[in-house]
């Protein structure tokens, strides 16, 4: 059947997305242009550095994300990552285990702690507020109790390849892979819209995302292009791209978004959304102890009092000012990406001018507050 | 108190909503305001309540003589001018006597004052007919139906001059309309004015002195109630009311034996008692009965969303349905359309693509990934097929009118070829022309196959659509109509009853 192209092809109108990409690109030009910084911002050595220091927060970001877009919360992430992370160094230095299964430990603690949360919320219907409020303590708790509250280091060899890189011709692979596979699914959408009559993808729309796509290549080869990327990296960027497939394109991404937006509606059109959010806590299970064996392996070893203290308040920042709301619906895996960015160039930004910790605490209060004022404003 | 609007005009990005509207509503008088959806007549009174404060559109509001220009709802009131909007504003998890005076409790030195507040809700109950409703119940567990009644006890209580009133019927049963009119028309007596917007023309003619005709934002009509009103509000479509008949009979694709349904909070009370009926392919079977009689009840106890205290067997093509979740539902191949399509058919953030996809996107999918091409595909086919209005397909339905809603919702089943759809008031809060539309389609899927069962508070819908109408009384089943003898008067005689004092307490109130 021949249809008229009468309806233009959903647009990729994330207004929120294309504005912190700018509130970004600003930032970084400021903190380049300033004198306080001394011209060290926007160097290669300096990028490297923020996007490592981002990489943990992002990855938990973006599991935050998924929970956020149902209208839940995830307030146990900061004591998941001390937890997975006391997991693993257990594993490896009481139990001698190699770094592999050390990891697997640390995921499988992660994805035990996701379906707890799940059944607590989905099936036994405590708010996840509540549920996970009661994970901050009691994971803080059991990494404690486990490691004798005692600090655990140094983690051995396998562990700490994590913290290095990845060797330059693999972060040449690598990046051109995930541009290629970027590329092909664009091309693809092209032929399918084609294949079935529909209007077809305008030349803007194309040149933007492939563009995009070219860009984002560009940059990120730029700064590890002859360093190597480390694997902290390759790890979040892996978390984020991985995120931004599941919910713009899976079952269970677009399920997400319609059980933040209406949740009896959902039920009513037959959307599991027990098993939803259970999906959803489970994930954030696993991305939180990777997070967690990121941390340990950045900082080689785990002080189970202190590791990750409220990087689960950091997360929810990051997504909200990437523009999730709260409420549920609406939000992406994209503008968390930029939110954390944005989080980190200001936390990086501010130690290059030597601005106090205390001052930046308040400072940092301050931008989420504007950030999402001004989100405010632009929708009404 | 004459309430004046002159040259009223308002644009939307990129849409024109009024244009140089003029419109006088006397003291006393019950206006009415008839247009399709989209026709502007929400903007106007939403101009004329403050909810569109002052500055937001042009033209002037001239009050009791006064050039006024109302930045708040609040100011409105303070002016005298209420309005009871569409949507119901009640908080659900408060109780009757607490949504009735919110906002002006009775205190006594800073305390709620129980006792007044008691007696001030009872006295409003009390105004519009509704005297033995419960005080304590959170609103929340009554149906939509009183819900709005209680919508209107509030702002008659204010003593408003000018009180709008937008599709104030759209879920009331006749009797509850026939306690909204005369309450109307005692205030109206007493030098209050009306502004009442409805999509029941016959409840136009009934009601109202004068009829305000808005087309395309535009004021085409100042008319009598006496006029045909039908050519002024489509320009030229003429709905044609008249019922399909004879179709092939088959064998039963939906049966259901003995349902029941227990009361969500009163034990021992059914709302649903004791019910069989069986629905065959191609065959449009109502369920008719005033507000609370059982008919949502059984709607959603089939789709299997009911909670708790159902019991009886339910079955499609001969295999049982469980009726405890509505997945099971859909596998059985039953579809719902609930009557509320804001709150339970569409997730109204999402696009047009992502509504029609809500229940079908197993089938739109491999291996968990959504082809978004082939959603998009399908969700034009179905626009252009049901010739749904959606400017944009990525758009977020919230901006769609009533009517293109409510298609939207029937048509996120229409991939799955379910064999029972549950339409539960399809019409409620949609246009002349959308309505039609949405009863040709209706046809066409029975004539298809599907068997239909249709809830619904709106006779003439009940006897255009139906081939057997089953007539609801607290829950029982008071009677079956067929073929000829569906008529209004029928079956409004099922579902009241004997009534002895009927007659009476008309002419009481005349």
């Amino acid at each position: 059947m021949k249809l008229e192209r009468s309806a233009r092809p959903a647009p990729h109108r994330d207004r929120t997305v294309t504005w912190l990409a700018l509130v970004l690109a600003a930032l970084w030009l400021i903190l380049a242009a300033i004198p306080g910084t001394r011209g060290v911002f926007l160097t290669q050595e300096n990028l490297a550095v923020l996007l490592v220091q981002s990489s943990v927060l992002l990855v938990l970001s973006v599991g935050m994300t998924l929970v956020i877009l149902i209208r839940g919360i995830d307030l146990s992430v900061g004591a998941g990552v001390a937890l997975t992370g006391t997991v693993a160094a257990l594993v490896q230095l009481k139990l001698g285990g190699s770094a592999p299964l050390a990891i697997a430990a640390a995921l499988a603690t992660g994805a035990l702690v996701g379906v707890w949360h799940g059944v607590w919320t989905a099936w036994v219907g405590v708010p996840s507020f509540i549920v996970t409020l009661a994970g901050f303590k009691a994971y803080r708790g059991g990494a404690l109790v486990l490691s004798g509250a005692k600090g655990l280091s140094p983690m051995s060899d396998g562990f700490e390849a994590l913290a290095g890189s990845i060797p330059t011709g693999a972060t040449y692979a690598a990046v051109l892979v995930v541009l290629a596979l970027g590329v092909a699914l664009t091309l693809r959408d092209a032929q399918r819209r084609k294949q079935l009559s529909l209007a077809p993808l305008t030349a803007r729309t194309f040149a933007t995302r492939i563009g995009l796509q070219v860009a984002l290549a560009t940059v990120v080869l730029a700064v590890f292009g002859d360093r190597g990327m480390p694997v902290l990296v390759v790890l979040a960027g892996a978390v984020a791209v991985a995120g931004v497939f599941v919910t713009k394109r899976t079952r269970f991404g677009r399920h997400l978004y319609a059980i933040g937006g209406n949740p009896e509606a959902a039920r009513l059109s037959g959307i599991d959304v027990r098993r939803t959010t259970l999906g959803a806590f489970v994930i954030v299970g696993v991305l939180t102890a990777l997070a967690g064996v990121m941390l340990a392996a950045r900082v080689n070893g785990v002080t189970p009092g202190s590791q990750g203290n409220l990087l689960e308040l950091d997360a929810v920042t990051a997504v909200v000012i990437g523009g999730t709301s709260l409420a549920g619906g609406r939000g992406s895996i994209a503008g968390t990406v930029l939110g954390t960015l944005v989080f980190s160039t200001l936390a990086n930004g501010m130690n290059h001018l030597r601005v106090d910790s205390n001052l930046q605490l308040i400072f940092t209060g301050l931008v989420l507050l504007v950030a999402v004022g001004l989100a405010k404003g632009r929708r009404s | 108190m004459t309430v004046e609007l002159r040259k009223i005009g308002k644009t939307f990005p990129g849409v024109r909503a009024l244009h140089d509207v003029s419109l006088e509503i006397r003291p006393g008088e019950v206006l009415g305001l008839v247009g399709e959806n989209g026709a502007g007549k929400s903007t106007l009174v939403k101009i004329l309540s403050g909810v569109y404060p002052v500055g937001t559109y042009h033209g002037e509001l001239v009050v009791g003589g006064k050039l006024t220009a109302f930045r708040s709802t609040f100011d409105a009131r303070r002016a005298g001018v209420a309005i009871v909007h569409q949507e119901l504003a009640l908080i659900p998890e408060l109780s009757v006597a607490e949504n009735l005076v919110l906002g002006r409790e009775p205190t006594a030195l800073g305390m709620i004052d129980h006792e007044g507040l008691e007696l001030a809700a009872r006295a409003m109950l009390a105004d519009v007919g509704m005297a033995e409703l419960e005080l304590d119940a959170p609103v929340g567990t009554l149906g939509v139906g009183v819900q709005q009644i209680l919508e209107i006890a509030r702002a008659l209580a204010d003593r408003a001059s000018v009180i709008v009133l937008d599709e104030p019927t759209a879920a009331l049963s006749d009797s509850e309309v026939e306690t909204l009119f005369s309450l109307v028309r005692a205030r109206k007596a007493e030098g209050a004015s009306f502004v009442y917007i409805s999509h029941r023309l016959e409840e136009i003619a009934a009601l109202c002195d004068r009829v305000a005709v808005l087309r395309d934002g535009e004021l085409v009509g100042l008319v009598e109630p006496t006029v045909d009103l039908v050519p002024l509000i489509s320009g030229d479509v003429h709905v044609h009311v008249s019922r399909a008949r004879a179709r092939a009979r088959s064998e039963a694709v939906l049966s259901v034996e003995h349902l029941r349904v227990a009361h969500p909070s009163r034990p021992g009370v059914c709302v649903v008692d004791d019910l069989s009926f069986t629905v065959a392919a191609g065959e449009v079977v109502a369920l008719a009965g005033a507000m609370g009689s059982g008919r949502t009840a059984t709607l959603s106890a089939l789709f299997g969303t009911a909670r708790a205290g159902i019991s009886g067997r339910v079955t499609v093509d001969g295999k049982p349905v469980a009726l405890h979740d509505p997945r099971a539902a859909i596998d059985a191949g039953i579809a719902y359309v609930p009557e509320d399509r804001k709150a339970m058919g569409l997730v109204l953030e999402l696009s047009a693509v992502d509504n029609l996809a809500l229940s079908s996107l197993a089938r739109l999918s491999k291996l968990g990934v959504v082809d978004n091409a082939r959603a998009e595909h399908a969700a034009l086919t179905r626009v252009r097929e049901m010739s749904i209005k959606v400017p944009d397909l990525a758009a977020e339905v919230a901006t769609l009118s009533g009517g293109n809603q409510q298609k939207l919702v029937i048509g996120k089943w229409l991939d799955l070829e379910p064999r029972v759809l549950l339409l539960d008031e399809p019409t409620r809060g949609v246009d002349v022309g959308a309505k039609a539309e949405i009863y040709a389609l209706v046809e066409e899927l029975v004539a298809r196959g599907h068997a239909v069962v249709l809830a619904s508070s709106d006779l003439p819908e009940v006897v255009r659509l139906a081939d057997r109408v089953l007539v609801l009384r607290d829950g029982k089943l008071a009677g079956t109509l067929e073929g000829d003898a569906i008529a209004p008067l029928a079956i409004m005689q099922l579902a009241v009853g004997p009534m002895p004092d009927a007659e009476k307490a008309r002419e009481a109130r005349a």
